[in-house]
């Protein structure tokens, strides 16, 4: 299924904003397919690695490299379009890479929304739907566009413990089904360890990473256990880094 | 679903038992007051019916609603078109800003008197001052929606890379509408009001000027009639106009 090279490589990166340097000369490789997730205090710079790759924002100096891709974001709010249906902004992405076929993207816009559980709710508009929902009509259209490339940012951020543990459900099964190069934004170490392949630790201005730590096991496979213990670990090595 | 309808149901029953209400009040006041200050609603129906058998009515009302979708179309349509500019760019809102804000502040009789010294007495001073004291609100409506198309969803479109056909379909035109049809809504009742105060000051004919002339007659239940002909013409307008609107546009909204 993976075709084309996917890897991110961010070469001596600055970025700044007014006065503000969030990034200098900042490297780091984003390995093909893999599940990285960005950690760090708030204002460090975590989003703004995300809108670089994205093309949001584009670096002062230092390159990004990486091939054209179909990119999937999900933001931190759900970003809905407000006077479209569920079904028309799962479809937002699909107009550029199939503007002619309608009745495909409708197709494909269905199956996604059935996948995450919207499958009665098609025809409804974001403010007609709950907080939950909404940013599953997010995870949705990142979905649909097939990403090569998954970034996330805080995407649970405002949703509560079940509705959390559900989306982290939706994000696995679709990362199953169509694998891609995922990037997630966190505040939640749980998150991380129990999503990502890697983990890297932001810190300091302009920022640095202080921690760059891997799971062993495969998502399915972590129980409470393992999600403990590699907390507690990820939590001593942060503290014997900052003294 | 059946519980709403019930609901609904009942609070007709309400909205009707205020109306009757009213009724009431106001024939007690007719009682207990002079006709030539207070008109009892039976004369005032009265004098609805012999204004229609005259034809009076008719003629009136036509001249008047003439004047007023005038002045109403191009005021929407100038509004519009200066708040669209002015919602792309904030420089352009600024310089509208200060115009924008003296039509608001000024008393509107002064434009009714102004547009007389200029235009005279009749239709085009009417037709003037309603398209002027429309034109403000279409434009503080539309520039308000462009501008709050969110930046956030603005990026959304950037990362999905939606066509630029696609982004004026679905984001644009649709964020524009949504001000316009409040504007719309609101300019609607607006321009009538509007009309009818041009009208009593500066024209011969029109249901304003119809008002001018029963008050300098002391003829209180004719006044009183066109007070409730305006009250139910404005009450016509909202259900077809208002209220379709808001709906459609309610599902939308948060």
């Amino acid at each position: 299924m993976l075709g084309g090279d996917r890897t991110i490589k961010m070469e001596h990166v600055s970025k700044s904003f007014g006065g503000l340097q969030v990034l200098n000369d900042f490297s780091y490789t984003f390995g093909q397919g893999e599940f990285v997730c960005i950690c760090g205090p708030s204002g460090i710079g975590k989003t703004t690695i995300l809108q670089l790759i994205a093309g949001l924002q584009q670096p002062d100096a230092g390159q990004m490299e990486r091939a054209s891709h179909n990119i999937g974001y999900v933001f931190q709010e759900p970003r809905l379009i407000p006077w479209c249906s569920v079904l028309e902004n799962i479809e937002t992405g699909l107009h550029h890479i199939m503007p002619e076929a309608k009745s495909e993207r409708r197709h494909i816009a269905a199956e996604m929304a059935y996948r995450v559980g919207l499958e009665g709710f098609q025809d409804y508009f974001p403010a007609q739907l709950s907080g939950g929902m909404k940013q599953r009509v997010s995870l949705a259209r990142a979905f649909a566009v097939e990403p090569d490339i998954l970034l996330l940012d805080e995407p649970f951020s405002s949703l509560n413990i079940e509705l959390r543990e559900a989306m982290c459900g939706h994000l696995l099964q679709l990362l199953a089904l169509k694998p891609c190069t995922t990037m997630m934004v966190t505040h939640t170490l749980e998150d991380a360890v129990r999503l990502a392949d890697r983990m890297i630790y932001l810190h300091d201005r302009p920022c640095q990473i202080t921690l760059e730590y891997r799971m062993d096991k495969p998502p399915p496979e972590r129980d409470m256990q393992y999600i403990f213990e590699q907390m507690q670990d990820i939590g001593e090595r942060l503290k014997l880094d900052k003294i | 679903m059946t519980t709403s309808i019930i609901q609904e149901i009942n609070l007709r029953r309400y909205y009707i038992l205020g109306i009757l209400l009213i009724l009431a009040g106001w024939q007690v006041l007719a009682w207990a007051s002079h006709p030539l200050i207070v008109a009892s609603p039976g004369s005032t129906f009265k004098s609805i019916f012999d204004m229609l058998a005259s034809g009076e009515l008719t003629d009136n009302l036509m001249v008047t609603l003439k004047r007023q979708l005038t002045g109403l179309v191009l005021g929407v349509l100038v509004g519009t078109f200066l708040g669209i500019f002015g919602g792309l760019r904030k420089s352009l809102d600024s310089i509208f800003q200060p115009g924008i804000n003296a039509i608001l502040a000024t008393p509107s009789v002064i434009f009714v008197v102004i547009a007389m010294v200029r235009f005279g007495q009749g239709s085009t001073q009417v037709i003037f001052v309603t398209a002027l004291l429309i034109m403000p609100i279409m434009y503080l409506n539309s520039a308000k929606s462009i501008q709050s198309i969110d930046s956030n969803l603005l990026q959304m479109i950037q990362v999905y890379r939606l066509p630029p056909r696609i982004k004026l379909l679905k984001v644009y035109l649709p964020g524009l509408l949504y001000g316009f049809m409040a504007g719309f809504s609101l300019s609607v009742a607006s321009s009538l009001r509007i009309t009818i105060m041009a009208e009593l000051l500066g024209a011969q004919n029109g249901i304003g000027h119809a008002i001018f002339v029963a008050r300098g007659y002391l003829e209180t239940s004719k006044l009183f009639g066109w007070a409730l002909i305006l009250v139910l013409l404005v009450m016509i307008i909202e259900a077809l106009v208002f209220n379709p609107l808001q709906r459609f546009i309610g599902k939308w909204q948060e």
